[in-house]
């Protein structure tokens, strides 16, 4: 074997580089570190292997020691301890003994495979004073007491500090990516704080951290030690090296060693967290000043602590997750309040709720309803929007998220304010999203976690640099959000949930007001009038939806007969609620004494001050039952027809433009009803139909009008006219029909 | 006579919208949108080419009727364009809102 430098820590296998480090053998060195002495006894304890510093606590030569038996060597009241830990089953408390020439040494006894384990430690100067069963006591209440992960951690770090006296101590949590962070610090106050580092998984490979979850504790009591191989390396029965994954003295990686030495440590410790059996964080000890080394007891004192951490970190892992989650919960119930009580529409109220982002811990939302989009806060341009939610649609699933965009739809490019996405909808144009932008989080990495391979790719002669600067090194996550927690997903579903509901409801609801609103001023028949026969038709449309029209039929003061057949355009509620304020006001300027034209000309500039945004036809007649004088005057209304003898024909009035535009004039149309003659007033839903040619349908209706000839009965008539409709109307349809009285 | 999906395309040099398809129930919103949205919130001309659209109900006459509204108090015009006898033309005269023949 040749005697390379990064070989003699590990003898048993040689050099390995940077670009092996990754699949080095570090359970079987070879080797230990100096502060003990390794024995490997067969079962009549005679010693099979030895440390090759035997003599420094022993008196022995390596060489001198093999075959002889452990109380030869180490005297009786090493042996019969020895031979009662293993009849007892080699428990792991610490044990300090005195050997024949009095030096009080810890002692530590385990199996790897045939060989029985001894080693022999000088007890340490460091940290005597170890737990009391008062000081563990007071520990583990501190400890408990903990009310969050980061409180136990900092709790840890102070205790496990004050047990072992390193000048730095701290507690170090993994990702699930297996990078780790510096959660919790105590150190000696004129070094520099690593607290919120990052370190890559890099830095701590798969193997070392297999054997961090079965060893819980190592110690390297001096990072410079002059590592002493085992007395033969390999075992003579098998050939083989011992397995030290449970030696307390294993010689350590070299590369571990440079990382360290390259940190300006000295000495350093680590005590696993585990939890599951899988390694949730370490508590890792660094020392500047010098070789350090605390007692046995102490470091069994810090493992204990560990290991009560580690029972304490799931629960409080549980209890920040619940906190989060009541939060949400509390957050989620004020804006259900707040959407359920707003009068408007929930859609529009919740992309308004001051706490929808919040909700979520999202930049920016956008609501799609009937593929009409509403956003809020930071959001990506319309289209990258639908094109995410439509790739996150999941027939499966109402609820579906991302927390990476790029993975998602690579082809996007990249989008920075929404790498993460949450998405609630179970149809491609009625949907709720969520975004967050790239994780701002700015990773503060204790070295550049693309250093080793630069460092392999620059050759041998770096090979002594796996981490060159100790700097700060700064990173930007690149597309990736902070993940979705799950009770964000849960709360988006709960919202999604109580918004279906809420809209359902408030559809009902809508319908059922209106509707009584409707029939409240729309009338179901004509009244009577002396001298004449009025009727008049009301059919609403098939979709259950509202419309805007009406009809009216009244005596002004002086005896004549006003009627008025208006459509205000839309659907719904407002629609409803802007022609029962038009129906009155018309009714008002015919009462006070104007013409038709007058009173359509004022309903336009009232619609246009008052009623914003809409617009509206309508036709009014003024009539004489008497004389059968008609004044009639029209506003983007289809025209009138009148039915004489066996034909129709429009009236032929001249129509203002329609109601609410601000502009135009009316001229009212004057005409005279003979005895027979029926005048008709319809609104456009008669002849207005998807599919259907408008102009086609108007000739047709005044065909049938004329040779349908109203009877005695003219709601009969009226019906028969109704019938030219197709069975299933868009819009709302409104008759009236007048003619003099026989 | 089957309907078409509403389509809107902007020619932004011209300042021409043409649209095509319905404009109905469903697309009487965005309809509502475009307009506003390539009139600059109605702060300048647009002509809004209605040749190809093949319904258009008393819903979309009403959007057109507010835009053109909005316009004109903005100091702007709608001009609007249609196919002489086509069914946007006929709903139009009956409306009485002015367009103009497409040539």
């Amino acid at each position: 074997m040749t005697d390379v430098a990064g070989s003699q820590h590990t003898p048993s296998y040689g050099e390995v580089d940077l670009t092996t480090c990754d699949r080095e053998p570090i359970h079987i060195p070879g080797a230990i570190q100096p502060h003990g002495v390794l024995v490997a006894v067969d079962r009549e304890h005679r010693v099979r292997m030895i440390s090759a510093n035997s003599a420094s606590l022993l008196r022995v030569e390596p060489a001198d020691a093999i075959g002889r038996t452990l109380s030869d060597l180490a005297g009786g009241t090493v042996a019969r301890a020895v031979a009662e830990r293993e009849a007892v089953g080699l428990p792991d408390t610490p044990l300090v003994l005195y050997l024949d020439d009095s030096t009080e040494v810890d002692v530590r006894v385990h199996r790897s495979d045939t060989r029985l384990v001894v080693e022999l430690e000088p007890v340490g100067t460091e940290g005597r004073a170890a737990l009391s069963y008062h000081t563990a006591r007071g520990a583990m209440a501190r400890l408990a007491g903990a009310g969050s992960v980061h409180d136990l951690a900092d709790h840890l770090a102070h205790e496990v500090r004050a047990l072992t006296g390193f000048d730095r101590v701290m507690v170090y949590r993994f990702d699930a990516d297996w990078n780790g962070e510096v959660i919790a610090e105590e150190r000696r106050p004129d070094l520099n704080p690593f607290l919120g580092l990052h370190y890559p998984a890099t830095d701590i490979p798969a193997q070392a951290r297999r054997l961090y979850t079965v060893n819980w504790t190592r110690l390297i009591a001096d990072v410079g030690y002059e590592p002493v191989p085992l007395h033969p390396v390999f075992d003579p029965e098998t050939d083989a090296p011992l397995d030290l994954s449970f030696a307390t003295l294993r010689s350590v990686s070299p590369i571990h060693l440079e990382y360290l030495s390259n940190m300006g440590v000295t000495a350093s410790m680590s005590i696993s967290i585990v939890v599951d059996e899988r390694l949730w964080g370490l508590v890792a000890c660094h020392h500047y000043s010098g070789p350090h080394r605390p007692s046995q007891d102490a470091r069994a004192a810090a493992e204990f602590l560990g290991q009560v951490a580690s029972q304490v970190v799931v629960e409080r892992e549980r209890a920040d997750a619940r906190e989060s989650a009541l939060e949400t919960q509390a957050t989620m119930a004020g804006v259900t309040a707040r959407v359920s009580a707003n009068a408007l529409s929930p859609l529009e109220t919740i992309v308004a709720d001051p706490d929808l982002l919040r909700l979520m811990d999202a930049r920016g939302a956008a609501l799609c309803y009937d593929g009409i989009l509403t956003t809020c806060g930071v959001v990506p341009d319309d289209e990258t929007l639908r094109s995410i939610a439509a790739a996150l649609e999941s027939p499966l699933s109402y609820v579906t998220q991302t927390d990476s965009v790029a993975d998602l739809l690579p082809e996007l490019g990249h989008v920075p304010e929404a790498a993460g996405v949450l998405r609630i909808g179970s149809a491609p144009d009625r949907w709720l999203v969520w975004v967050r932008p790239e994780q701002e989080r700015v990773v503060d990495w204790g070295g550049d976690p693309t250093n080793k391979q630069i460092a392999a790719s620059e050759g041998p002669e770096v090979r002594l640099s796996p981490r060159k600067s100790f700097e700060k090194w700064q990173q930007v996550v690149r597309g990736r959000s902070l993940p979705w927690t799950s009770w964000q997903v849960d709360a988006a579903d709960a919202l999604g949930k109580h918004l279906q509901g809420l809209l359902l409801l408030r559809s009902r609801e809508q319908i059922a007001m209106a509707e009584s609103l409707q029939r409240s001023v729309v009338l179901d028949r004509a009244p009577g009038f002396t001298g004449l026969d009025v009727a008049a038709r009301y059919q609403p449309a098939s979709s259950y939806q509202l419309g805007g029209d009406w009809w009216d039929a009244f005596e002004l003061s002086d005896g004549r007969i006003a009627l008025a057949v208006g459509d205000v355009a839309g659907h719904g509620v407002s629609a409803a609620s802007a022609m029962t304020q038009l129906r009155t006001a018309l009714r008002a300027y015919l009462y006070e004494g104007h013409g038709p034209d007058e009173c359509l000309d004022r309903l336009d500039r009232l619609m246009d001050g008052l009623l914003d945004q809409r617009v509206a036809t309508a036709v009014v007649a003024v009539l004489e039952p008497e004389t059968g004088r008609v004044r009639i005057a029209s506003a983007g209304h289809p025209q009138p027809l009148l039915a004489r003898g066996a034909g129709a024909a429009e009236v032929g009035v001249t129509s203002r433009p329609l109601l609410g535009v601000g502009w135009g004039t009316s001229t009212a149309a004057e005409l005279v009803l003979e005895p027979g003659d029926t005048l008709l007033v319809y609104t456009d839903g008669l002849v207005e139909q998807r599919g259907v040619d408008l102009a086609e349908r108007m000739t047709a209706l005044t065909e049938l009008a004329g040779s349908s000839h109203p009877g005695p009965d003219l709601d009969h008539w009226l019906d028969g006219l109704l019938a030219i409709q197709g069975p299933e109307p868009d819009d709302d349809t409104t008759l009236l029909a007048v003619r003099l009285a026989r | 006579m089957d309907d078409t999906p509403y389509a809107a395309a902007y020619d932004d040099a011209a300042a021409v919208l043409t649209v095509s398809g319905s404009v109905d129930e469903l697309s009487g919103p965005t309809f509502r949108a475009d307009l506003e949205k390539h009139s600059d919130g109605f702060s300048r001309d647009l002509t809004v080419d209605l040749s190809g659209v093949d319904f258009f109900p008393s819903l979309a006459v009403g959007v057109l009727a507010v835009a053109a509204k909005n316009a004109r108090n903005a100091g702007h015009e709608l001009d609007v364009v249609a196919v002489p006898g086509s069914i946007v033309a006929r709903v139009l005269t009956i409306s009485r809102l002015p367009y103009r023949e497409q040539r």
